[in-house]
């Protein structure tokens, strides 16, 4: 796992180039649309649904898509259309905080093992395979199992879950850029060794990071799914959209939709930031681009 | 109950010994099916069985299927009265310290072991052994020793008259005979190729996936219709309807209202539906400081309208709950406390304690919001996180903030048991309609389902006094001023009873639905 | 290679140490008493305060953790304290059907992805690779139980095609592949995506390498040039990946087994931490770590096959 040899790619005309590359790509530029089309869904989604996502009316429970709810309505007679909407503001918050949550982690200790090496090295890195050597899903499970179920702490579970990733993606690129010209020569200057980490190290592993933390994102919000498939998600009356393919799946041969939109829901948002996320990687990584 | 006068007790033994002999004289088992036999059901059961061995069953699945390889000494008719099983007739002594059983005779497990009143002391003395799992101990305390009169006789001597001898305790899972031959020659292998009198013998448990049984063709009650039955594991209600619609099975239990209403018009499938023999209820913890006060429960009962609710969520699997005993009970009362449903005498009720409405909407007093938690599994009951979710809503109507918290089942028993909660779903099921396995459970003061904190001298009376009552048409009038007074108090409000459906393809016959029993002896298959 | 994979396996050790702590600890910080699930709600006070005897659960926690890891180095795992059954036996009922389950499930997807993904490579910017790539980003962004459940429908409930649920009798029989069909299908899919699209990104890579240019210029068939030279070297992270999936794949797929109902080791275990059954957990997650690092051997080992420059330290 050969890291690429990376430059101080954060000079301004480094981000033009890669915005230019990244411009050419219409699999990233798609990407790119259907994560800020859901941005702002996420940010506005108490202006755009049509109903609120919590009013109950046992009376029209089930309906099938028609005028007035586009979407039909679930079993407590909500309506989806709302609830997918408010939806993404949820689904949101699991990808940024989850994935906060992983890359804090993992990117500190990764920092710390690559460039100190040595016992701490053989600490963390051992802390990281036994983690990684436990099934992830049952880390996830329990963990939730131990915190209680609910929407904070599937997302703890999920990053602390993708935090060994993080951490081997970071020691790797630490180990080849600690013996590199620019790094030696301020540690000649006098730098001290947080000062190197910081300004010196930590620029040069955001590009891998930020390629690696969007894949997460959209890793995250399916993981997360599948915890509330068994029923560990969000808590009553959040409008996840995992728990609602999860409440769903009774209706699956009697009331298609309520189950249906939230999966294609998932299924596009995830989509535009997998898209989005090879996108980005290519536009920071030329080499595989001709 | 223990404590109950002795004198009492006795009427109510000599009553209950008179309407055994009644039955025994009308009823000999099974008779071999009519119309027809062979084929196969194979029913869809939500988990894998945990293990076999009678003694140390405490799951339904496992129950389930173990009830079909083994024998009690009495069981039950659809309708819920005690029939004989492997004793043909029992008779309380006077002083109702002795029971005595005869059993029948020419019985013999499927290995070939003849079944008599030695198999009987073997079983009682195994359950009871200091090393065996506890599981079903306390129940066969009441045993003080088994005394073997003849080949044919046992006499259960009792450490002191018990008139649900055999509701508590033979009746319970542990009630079931194995083969002592067999439980010696496998050891602990035993609980995974049991050994019964049963109308169908165990042929192999494949982990995980199923459970196959095949006909006992030397049946004590009739030669089986059936080939055999064979319980799969399929813990998807999703996956259980394509396999019934789709053939891979012909029996399911795991359904929707839709689904009920769907396979209702399908001419393949036969829906089954009767009251079983359960109550499920908001159990409110009244030692908590906001739910101690009556008056904030009483305007929760008047704000939960499940008859409604439950009508429009949950038809033809549930009936409304308005009781601490089911429905299908004989001591249903007549008249039930029932609160009205009115948001108004909620709301009144609460501006009556004290509780103001705040500017959010939310009630406040003395600073502190009106804010509860109120725990659900996850599953275990029908519908019931999505009931506490209604509940949820409903309750904000009238100023109330609830918090739902859904939990998985052993996380939940914790907080339930250790009384570390507010309010919570929870249900209470028998396999009879017997009033006192309900109220003395579940409203007596410190009673082993009780988990209200609730606690009433008068109403505790009333329950011991009943027990002992023999007159039914008496107990039902003493168990009804129990459950009024109860009621003024409101531990408990009553969301539904569930009902035992079950979807069988309806090619299958001779099925007998009761909440009390599964009787596969007479069905079989139409090609 | 041998030393080295002596030193792997070594290293291991400590690895496993650490699982089996990390796993014990977990178990016993989830609430709930294990005595009180096992004699269920209607049980008496008295019988659950024995069975937490009987259980050994009123010992000091240290002294439960040697109890298990004492017996552990033997092989001997314990009980289920569910149902008594022998922790091997239950393990060995089950082992089977994950492993198949596993195995398909990555042979289907080592299928799918290989093909697509070395056609789209070869064909660069083609309209199969266009296509083939979009529902590859499709496959790796549905939800997999959600797929298994419409796999059931179409299949089984719509055009008959195949079972709904359950297990055959292994893979020797028909039914055994047509039961095993839509599990390993619903697994496969978002593997199969995943390797579609490292095949082609990585063929990308190695077919713009010097060698392979010199392999050109030398004239060979491009067919060739794409099945022996690059292809082989090319296959280095599509391995590792796939290895990363097998032993994904036999930590249990706990979702798709539930929608299959399929006997694995995956509901086993799941099962087994809502009752608290720590023994079971304990057993089942050291056999899942084991496998897990016996796979990575496996893919380290594998490289020198597909690129003899890998020396072994």
């Amino acid at each position: 796992m050969a890291k690429p040899e990376q430059t101080k790619s954060s000079s301004p005309t480094g981000l033009r180039e890669v915005w230019r590359r990244l411009k050419k790509n219409r699999g990233a530029v798609i990407g790119l649309g259907i994560v800020l089309v859901l941005t702002v869904i996420a940010l506005l989604a108490p202006y755009l649904t049509p109903y609120d996502y919590k009013a109950q009316n046992l009376d029209l429970r089930l309906l099938a898509p028609q005028r007035g709810h586009w979407l039909g309505t679930d079993d407590f007679g909500r309506d989806t259309l709302s609830r997918i909407i408010y939806g993404t503001r949820v689904s949101f918050q699991i990808g940024l905080i989850s994935v906060a949550i992983g890359l804090v982690l993992g990117v500190s200790t990764g920092l710390i093992s690559g460039y100190y090496g040595g016992v701490l090295d053989k600490i963390i890195m051992g802390f990281t395979d036994v983690v990684l050597a436990f099934p992830g899903i049952l880390l996830a499970i329990a963990v939730v199992a131990v915190l209680g179920p609910g929407l904070y702490n599937v997302m703890v579970a999920v990053g602390l879950r993708s935090a060994p990733t993080y951490t081997r993606l970071v020691r790797g690129s630490v180990i080849s850029l600690r013996e590199k010209e620019f790094v030696e020569s301020s540690r000649a200057v006098g730098c001290t060794n947080g000062r190197i980490l910081l300004v010196h190290i930590l620029p040069n592993v955001v590009a891998p990071v930020l390629v690696m933390s969007t894949l997460q994102f959209a890793t995250s919000i399916l993981t997360a799914a599948g915890l509330s498939f068994l029923g560990l998600g969000a808590q009553p009356p959040t409008p996840d959209w995992g728990d609602m393919i999860n409440r769903a799946r009774v209706y699956m041969r009697t009331a298609w939709w309520v189950g249906t939109f939230p999966g294609v829901a998932i299924m596009l948002s995830v989509l535009g930031f997998n898209l989005f996320g090879d996108g980005l990687r290519d536009a920071l990584d030329p080499r595989l681009k001709s | 109950m223990k404590r109950a006068s002795k004198k009492g007790a006795l009427v109510l033994l000599t009553a209950l010994t008179i309407v055994a002999l009644l039955l025994t004289s009308g009823c000999g088992g099974g008779k071999t099916a009519s119309g027809g036999s062979g084929g196969t059901l194979t029913i869809a059961n939500v988990t894998d069985i945990v293990q076999l061995d009678p003694i140390d069953i405490g799951d339904a699945p496992s129950s389930f299927v173990a009830s079909q390889i083994y024998d009690a000494l009495v069981k039950r008719d659809k309708d819920g009265n005690l029939i004989p099983g492997l004793a043909t007739k029992w008779t309380p002594s006077p002083d109702g310290l002795t029971w005595r059983f005869e059993l029948r005779k020419n019985v013999k497990f499927t290995d070939g072991e003849p079944f008599n009143a030695n198999v009987v002391k073997w079983h009682i003395d195994r359950i009871q052994a200091k090393d065996s799992v506890p599981r079903f101990k306390k129940q066969f305390a009441v045993i003080k020793e088994v005394k073997v009169i003849d080949n044919y006789t046992v006499d259960f001597v009792l450490t002191q008259p018990n008139a649900a001898f055999i509701e508590y305790t033979l009746m319970t899972n542990a009630g079931m005979i194995p083969s002592p031959k067999a439980y010696k020659e496998k050891g602990k292998n035993f609980a995974f190729e049991p050994v019964g009198t049963g109308a169908y013998k165990f042929v192999k448990w494949t982990p995980g996936q199923k459970v196959e049984l095949v006909r006992n063709d030397q049946y004590w009650g009739g030669k089986p219709g059936l080939d055999g039955i064979v319980f799969r594991n399929i813990p998807e209600a999703a996956t259980q309807i394509v396999e019934l619609e789709t053939g891979g099975v012909n029996y399911i239990s795991k359904l929707t209202q839709e689904d009920i209403a769907r396979l209702s018009k399908n001419p393949k499938i036969q829906v089954y539906n009767v009251g079983a023999y359960n109550v499920r209820y908001l159990s409110i913890n009244t030692s908590d400081p906001i739910l101690s006060d009556v008056k904030v429960r009483e305007a929760m009962a008047h704000a939960l309208d499940f008859k409604s609710i439950v009508d429009k969520m949950l038809k033809g699997l549930v009936s409304p709950g308005d009781a601490i005993v089911p429905n299908t009970s004989w001591a249903h009362p007549a008249k039930v406390q029932g609160w009205e449903y009115s948001l108004d005498k909620a709301k009144a009720l609460l501006d009556a304690a004290g509780w103001k409405v705040g500017p959010d909407g939310i009630r406040t007093k003395d600073g502190k919001k009106l804010e509860i938690t109120i725990h659900s599994p996850n599953g275990r009951y029908i519908m019931d996180k999505e009931i506490c979710e209604v509940v949820q809503q409903e309750l904000l109507k009238v100023g109330m903030k609830v918090n739902v918290k859904v939990l998985e089942w052993g996380a939940f028993l914790a907080d339930v048991q250790g009384k570390k909660y507010q309010m919570a779903f929870l249900g209470w099921a028998q396999s009879s309609p017997e009033p006192s396995l309900f109220l003395d459970a579940l409203v007596m003061t410190g009673g082993r389902g009780n988990y209200t904190s609730y606690g009433n001298k008068a109403v505790d009376d009333l329950l011991k006094q009943a027990i002992v009552t023999t007159d039914q048409a008496k107990r039902k009038d003493l168990y009804g001023q129990a459950m009024t007074l109860m009621d003024k108090d409101i531990p408990y409000i009553y969301i539904y009873n569930e009902n035992k459906v079950v979807a069988m393809a309806a090619n299958v016959q001779g099925y007998v639905h009761s909440p009390a029993m599964n009787n596969f002896v007479p069905l079989w298959v139409k090609k | 290679m041998f030393s080295y994979a002596v030193k792997k396996v070594l290293l291991a050790i400590p690895l496993l140490l650490g699982v089996s702590v990390l796993v014990f600890m977990m178990m016993h910080l989830i609430p709930g008493d294990p005595a009180r699930i096992i004699a269920g709600p209607e049980a008496f006070p008295e019988d659950v305060e024995a069975l937490r005897v009987q259980l050994g659960l009123d010992k000091p926690l240290p002294v439960q953790y040697w109890i298990f890891l004492s017996h552990a180095v033997h092989g001997d795992f314990g009980r289920s304290i569910r149902s008594t059954r022998l922790v091997s036996a239950e393990i060995k009922s089950r082992f089977p059907a994950t492993v198949e389950l596993a195995v398909v499930a990555t042979a289907v997807s080592l299928v799918i992805g290989l093909i697509s993904g070395i056609i789209a490579a070869t064909k660069q910017n083609s309209f199969f690779d266009t296509a083939s790539m979009g529902v590859a980003l499709l496959g790796i962004s549905i939800p997999g139980f959600w797929l298994g459940l419409m796999l059931m429908l179409v299949f089984s409930y719509y055009l008959h095609l195949l079972p709904p649920s359950g297990r055959g009798g292994g893979l020797l029989t028909l039914a055994g592949w047509r039961y095993i069909a839509l599990p390993a299908l619903s697994l496969g899919v978002s593997s199969a995506a995943s390797i579609a699209r490292m095949t082609r990104s990585s063929m990308l890579e190695v077919l713009r390498q010097d060698y392979v240019r010199t392999a050109r210029a030398k004239g060979l068939a491009e067919r060739v040039v794409v099945y022996t030279h690059a292809l082989k070297n090319a296959m280095i992270p599509v391995v590792t990946l796939t290895g990363l999936h097998l032993g994904f794949l036999l930590g249990g797929a706990v979702i798709t087994e539930q929608v299959f109902a399929w006997p694995g080791l995956g509901t086993l275990v799941v099962n087994a931490i809502w009752s608290r059954d720590f023994p079971i957990v304990q057993g089942v997650v050291m056999l899942f770590a084991t496998t897990f690092t016996v796979i990575n051997l496996l893919v380290d080992l594998t490289y020198a096959l597909f690129d003899p420059r890998v020396r072994y330290e």
